[in-house]
């Protein structure tokens, strides 16, 4: 069901460079809503999934003329975390399949998820800092969608979803940020402080196998109640362009306080890309953490471009790993990783 | 003797709240232990004058629980996860503080559904098919003359 290929096709919001690119892979907007005419998927049984799905799935198959349907109960494990690896598919999907399904574009720009633990949940992601885009588009398609089916709606809660924490507006945005200056300057801490003040919040983008934080990460803004669209939308935009302009000052100022050091450890990872023949999954997000500086501010070599750089937090994880070079054990993995990754460079190893 | 839980018939009644079984209001004496399992402890300790609270009860065990989807409130407290529309109601003594704690609010501000005469054909067709299969022979009657109706207005 998944093409596989090499090198591998990406999602669009990772081959097209936004505004602010160096530090802000991606932004979202993700709407959550049920329907208001029975339970929400979390208390149906498998058979009341179906039929809701297939109800759900006639309509939006006439909405949604540039998606394809996959049902995502009947797609290989492998399959899913693929596609849940780039973005594509919800977590909640990998888990629990039955009764459930996924209305997906062709780039991935876009997806419908249907029998989470909500009837609906979608989104529209593009590459940089775009919130005023990502937000007209889903909100196009909720305006469509609400044309032909009944939501869930209170007055006092506004929109109802099956978790309290995103009842109201069922408005969420979020963002990839990649943020090395931050780290590094140590300023951190203060940065997830100010994002908790402001509503929002902040986790790695690497799963929890492994220890290492790293720089990339979600932000998602966390108020969907007692705040309308457009607050969540300045707040979201607001935050984010601070934020990038503290990123540039850090990475500013570390270049010129830590420049060696800085260059030691990019430099020392492309020795290691280009000599390693095995690298770990904890030791490859590490090295594409250092690269994507490097391209970001030109420091070292012009080993890799910028979003060669960005594809390889994604070409470093298991199923991708799987999908573009086939099966295999831990230590075939490794080795098939450090291979991979050396495509990647532009220089000889 | 008017002093007694009407729940468990053992403890002093300390509490008036409204029960609610299948859309049947009775107004109930109960005591602390019963209100704690109710889910309706919190809101009055906060409010002790506040003694009207509606809790729905099991005859099993007299925990709250939602008439739309069965859900408990304490299964809720461990999934974090609501089962219907229904539950916003039946909870929303309890919900209203956990919605202070999260949002630091708990009244929706900004677009609502959109006017009842936007929604098109395929809205009510939607919900005659639900009608049809839930046998609500009446509603979908009704449906079914609508859509008629906007559909020869609409040729
Ligand atoms: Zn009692
Ligand atoms: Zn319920």
């Amino acid at each position: 069901m998944i093409e596989k290929s090499y090198p591998p096709n990406l999602p669009s919001w990772i081959s097209d460079g936004g505004e602010n690119f160096e530090v802000v892979i991606s932004t979202e907007a993700l709407y959550v809503r049920n329907l208001a005419d029975r339970p929400f998927p979390n208390t149906l049984d498998r058979e009341e999934r179906e039929i809701s799905r297939r109800q759900m799935t006639e309509i939006l198959g006439r909405i949604l003329p540039d998606y394809r349907f996959l049902e995502t109960d009947r797609m290989e494990e492998q399959d899913r975390k693929y596609l849940a690896e780039r973005g594509s598919l919800p977590e909640e999907l990998l888990p629990r399949p039955q009764g459930t399904g996924l209305f997906l574009t062709e780039i991935e720009n876009s997806w419908v998820a249907l029998n989470t633990s909500d009837h609906l949940r979608f989104r529209f992601v593009m590459p940089g800092t775009d919130v005023e885009t990502v937000y007209r588009k889903a909100r196009d398609l909720e305006e469509k969608m609400e044309q032909s089916l009944p939501f869930a709606y209170s007055e006092r809660f506004g929109f109802l979803t099956s978790r309290p924490t995103e009842c109201g507006t069922g408005l969420m945005i979020g963002f990839i940020v990649h943020i090395p200056g931050i780290v590094y300057s140590n300023n951190f801490s203060k940065l997830r402080d100010s994002l908790l003040k402001a509503g929002l919040t902040l986790k790695p983008f690497a799963d929890p196998s492994i220890s290492s934080e790293g720089h990339l990460f979600w932000i998602r803004s966390a108020h969907t109640l007692g705040l309308d669209e457009e607050e969540i939308l300045e707040t979201s935009r607001d935050m984010i362009y601070e934020l990038v302009e503290m990123e540039f000052k850090a990475r500013d100022a570390i270049m010129s306080k830590a420049r060696y050091q800085v260059e030691d450890k990019i430099l020392r990872g492309i020795g290691i890309l280009t000599h390693a023949r095995m690298i770990a999954r904890q030791e490859g997000y590490a090295l594409a953490n250092a690269l994507r500086l490097d391209a970001a501010e030109g420091i070292t070599l012009d080993a890799i471009d910028l979003i060669s750089a960005t594809e390889l937090f994604l070409v470093g994880k298991p199923a991708h790993l799987t999908a573009i070079v086939g099966e295999g054990n831990q230590l075939q993995m490794d080795t098939n990783r450090a291979e991979l990754f050396r495509d990647y460079l532009k220089i000889e190893g | 003797m008017n002093n007694i839980c009407q729940l468990c018939k053992k403890n002093n009644a300390e509490i008036k709240c409204v029960i609610v079984v299948d859309g049947v209001r009775t107004e109930k004496r109960v005591c602390q232990e019963c209100a704690r399992k109710a889910g309706i402890v919190e809101q009055n300790k906060m409010n002790r004058k506040r003694t009207r609270d509606i809790i729905t009860r099991t005859d099993s065990e007299n925990e709250l629980f939602c008439p739309g989807c069965k859900l408990t409130y304490s299964l809720f407290l461990k999934t974090g996860l609501l089962g219907c529309s229904q539950c916003y109601s039946t909870f929303s003594a309890a919900l209203t503080d956990i919605l202070k704690g999260i949002h630091s609010a708990s009244y929706h501000k900004g677009r609502g559904l959109g006017e009842e005469n936007t929604f098109d054909v395929a809205q009510l067709k939607w919900k005659l098919s639900e009608a049809v299969r839930q046998e609500d022979f009446e509603s979908a009657a009704r449906l079914r003359d609508e859509i008629k109706l906007i559909e020869k207005e609409s040729n």
